[in-house]
């Protein structure tokens, strides 16, 4: 009886364990460079076509000459432009009828957790871009990728934006490994809904925190329930880290952009009297019942949807949205404005935003020339993908010629101006010091984040958040000096002395400093 | 040749253990496929989930350096996994009494053979069990929000003065997604119960009632007793399953309002996949959920410890 209780025990107790063991199905370690290299070898020998055995000039391999059926396997999570990746793939069919492309869209976090699975398993895709938190040189030391140059034509790199290329993001020394999605472009803006605002009176565009605050109680009053001041995606932490670092630094805060890390005056940034003023305007937003009620509940593509709705009279996101709304709500009636400032402040400027690695060519990919073909048709004219997506406003993009001839869609240029007109490029750490790679993969998450102890003050969550920002702070402190300690880089590598947030950083302002 | 009686018996007890060692030998063989696979998709993942918990990792990378016990001891200075710790013995406890009083309720209900369209009732409640999480998520999402249906109805009804924010009020929201996950899972627990009822002869419903007994004393004096050790096993069942409650979490709240309705599941996949600077951590991730499988195991044993003693002590 009592063996018996006691299996019982033992059984629920596994049930237990094993359900929460999830993680448990990640793939081992232990010498797991060793092992990559050694498959690697052995997934090279077995596909029979390296790139060393590519035709060194045509850059065919072995497959086009035997005309076989290839697939292209192609994994990202390009949601925004979902549409004009599936024409772009059907005509690339067309025109390559040995060629099948095997396209799989995730979402960021599906992707994250299903690519290194993929990729350990011999098995990722023949493209795919590095998921977000991981540096080039990292995924480069982990063999995940090959360098495009041998397999693209020497004017491939002349179409694209010199703006576009940096050490570290697209190229390793000599060696091209990805290619960017977008050329990068403030990532908050405001929208405005115009008839929402004319409903409820508002004639001038808002831009000092009082103003806005104004605007937002004026909408609320007259909406009666159905009709907010400000709606967004509060259920996503990274929007609300977004929306803070913009209101502070357009308070002129020396903060970094969402993702990275900046010191100032040897603290991180999180306590500083401009962030007190950007998370008091949200504060000043809740107290006057401002902000759509379900701002909390929903991640941003809803928030896009509501504000469509025309149930909320500003929606802080980026330029994403204006295709979107183009196809699904012709008639939307809406423009962009600069993220407000605070009364008395002025010739101040958000953070530009940054280049970030995207796609490439997987190291063990057994067809790279023609996946190296497949990324010169997507930034071509010829294919049409960049063109429609700038066309239709999904993104700037990072071939110059084409954005001078298909930006043609109004809120997509006054997107743009506004952009220019409103931020300056600050400084990065991973452009000073080339152990910023090795800071970035050892430093860790600081909880509650700022864009927590945002959705903290919108659900009435913190009543002190002043606090909460100084533990931030503190915590952050600590944490990055560990890091940097933990990589042998100096904490003082974090800070910019010499940095002018009214100025763009410059590589001559990174001299200054050497 | 005549035997003794020792050698006879001493062969009667040969034969036996042959015979056992056959039985054995057959039930081991009947197992073999499902202790397999357990070994291959459970025990293999929480072996290693062992391992990554002793290791500074992120997951993404071959970068794995040996920390000991240091996620250990780093978790249990961390307020938000204790945070996410107590959530889920809070919806634990908030969801198994309702789960268990309501699927009983509705299986008692449809286990009454005069009862028209048994089979069409029984569908009905079982439906939400097959419907995917994330679509009840967005669907109760649209249902719940503050200019949803329900405040809506609620509303015109007078029975609220104002809409309430279910999901986005940290007062209300984990009681919201317990609702909810009642609604969603009942219909399995259902079906356990449907199993212990029919298990329970007819002939004791017709004493019973040749006694005078109404169907509330039927149900409270004999049926209730007969099936309490089913009742047990849906019990342990339903902990478990409330305490790796994930998929309506993740979808509804994402463990918001700011961590309100965090609970361990969404705290490890948080930590394990998902990161704002740097690099997730999945050695952190694996050693919360092993500190909470082994803190489940524990109370168990505590609580089967104290019930033994109590009833010796009756």
């Amino acid at each position: 009886m009592l063996k018996r209780k006691i299996g019982s025990m033992m059984l629920a107790a596994a049930l237990a364990v094993s359900s929460l063991a999830g993680c448990g199905a990640m793939p081992s370690t232990g010498g797991a460079q060793g092992e990559q290299a050694d498959s690697a070898a052995e997934g090279s020998m077995a596909a029979g076509n390296t790139a060393e055995e590519n035709h060194p000039e045509t850059g065919m391999t072995a497959g086009d000459a035997a005309g076989e059926k290839i697939t292209l396997r192609v994994v990202d999570w390009s949601d925004g432009s979902a549409n004009q990746r599936e024409a772009f793939h059907k005509k690339y069919m067309e025109e390559h009828p040995d060629i099948t492309i095997e396209y799989t869209m995730l979402t960021v976090d599906q992707f994250k957790n299903t690519i290194v699975t993929m990729i350990k398993s011999g098995e990722g895709p023949d493209i795919f871009p590095i998921p977000v938190g991981l540096t080039l040189n990292t995924a480069v030391e982990e063999g995940w990728y090959q360098p495009i140059n041998p397999y693209v034509t020497e004017d491939f790199a002349e179409r694209f934006d010199p703006l576009s290329f940096a050490e570290g993001v697209t190229h390793i020394g000599g060696d091209w490994y990805t290619i960017t999605e977008v050329m990068p472009t403030i990532q908050c803006l405001f929208f405005y809904n115009k008839d929402v605002l004319q409903d409820a009176g508002v004639t001038e565009i808002p831009s000092t925190y009082s103003e806005f605050r104004e605007a937002c109680r004026k909408v609320t009053e007259n909406g009666n329930g159905n009709v907010y001041g400000l709606i967004d995606g509060g259920k996503q932490m990274n929007r609300m880290d977004v929306m803070a670092r913009s209101l502070a630094a357009a308070a002129g805060g020396k903060i970094a952009a969402t993702t990275k890390v900046l010191v100032d005056q040897g603290e991180a940034p999180y306590n500083s009297e401009e962030m007190k003023q950007a998370l008091g305007l949200i504060r000043g937003l809740v107290e006057d019942g401002s902000i759509h009620p379900d701002t909390i509940n929903i991640s941003a593509p809803e928030a896009r949807e509501l504000f469509a709705q025309g149930q909320a009279a500003f929606l802080c996101q980026g330029m994403w949205c204006i295709a979107q709304w183009d196809a699904n709500y012709p008639d939307l009636n809406y423009g962009v404005m600069a993220v407000p400032v605070p009364d008395g402040v002025t010739d101040t400027y958000v953070q530009a935003g940054e280049l970030s690695p995207w796609i490439g060519i997987y190291k063990q990919s057994k067809h790279p020339a023609e996946a190296a073909e497949y990324l010169m048709a997507l930034y071509s004219e010829e294919y049409g993908y960049q063109s429609s997506c700038v066309e239709d406003g999904t993104f700037v993009s990072v071939i110059p010629s084409i954005n001078e001839k298909y930006m043609t869609n109004e809120v997509m240029k006054q997107y743009y101006t506004v952009a220019e007109e409103t931020s300056k490029v600050v400084p990065t750490i991973a452009k000073r010091d080339v152990k910023a790679n090795d800071f970035y993969a050892e430093v860790k998450d600081v909880q509650p984040s700022l864009g927590a102890i945002v959705q903290g003050i919108i659900s009435q969550s913190i009543t002190d958040y002043d606090a909460a920002l100084k533990k931030l702070a503190e915590d952050s402190t600590a944490e990055w000096k560990r890091a940097c300690e933990a990589v042998g880089m100096d904490y003082g590598m974090l800070e910019f002395p010499n940095w002018n947030t009214k100025e763009d950083y410059t590589d001559e302002d990174y001299g200054e400093l050497e | 040749m005549v035997r003794t009686k020792n050698e006879a018996v001493s062969m009667a007890a040969g034969r036996r253990r042959a015979e056992r060692r056959k039985m054995n030998m057959w039930c081991w063989l009947f197992m073999v496929p499902a202790v397999g696979f357990y070994l291959l998709f459970q025990g293999y993942p929480i072996l290693c989930s062992i391992q990554y918990s002793l290791l500074d990792w992120s997951g993404m990378t071959a970068n794995a350096a040996y920390v000991g016990l240091e996620n250990y001891r780093e978790l249990m200075g961390d307020g938000l996994f204790w945070n996410a710790f107590a959530n889920s013995f809070v919806y634990m406890a908030m969801i198994v009494p309702l789960e268990l009083a309501v699927s009983l309720f509705l299986a008692y209900m449809l286990n009454n053979e005069k009862l028209k369209a048994r089979s069409v009732y029984r569908t009905m409640y079982f439906i939400p069990v097959i419907t995917t999480a994330s679509v009840v998520g967005i669907i109760m999402i649209f249902l719940l929000g503050v200019q949803g249906p329900v405040n809506h109805a609620l509303t015109a009804l007078h029975l609220l003065g104002s809409p309430v924010n279910f999901l986005g009020n940290a007062k209300y929201a984990l009681p919201t997604l317990v609702v909810i996950s009642l609604w969603k899972d009942c219909g399995t627990y259902m079906i356990y119960w449907l199993a212990g009822l029919q298990g329970v002869s007819k002939d004791v419903y017709e004493a019973a009632t040749i006694d005078g007994a109404d169907r509330r004393q039927t149900f409270f004096h004999v049926v209730l007793p007969l099936i309490a050790p089913t009742g047990g096993i849906i019990a342990i069942l339903c902990a478990i399953n409330s305490l790796k409650v994930f998929d309506i979490v993740k979808t509804m709240t994402e463990g918001g309002p700011y961590y309100a309705t965090d609970v361990i599941a969404t705290y490890v996949y948080r930590n394990a996949f998902s990161s704002e600077i740097g690099m997730p951590r999945l050695g952190y991730a694996s050693a919360a959920a092993l500190f909470f499988g082994g803190a489940v195991i524990l109370i168990g044993l505590v609580l089967n410890t104290v019930k033994d003693r109590l009833a010796k002590s009756m």
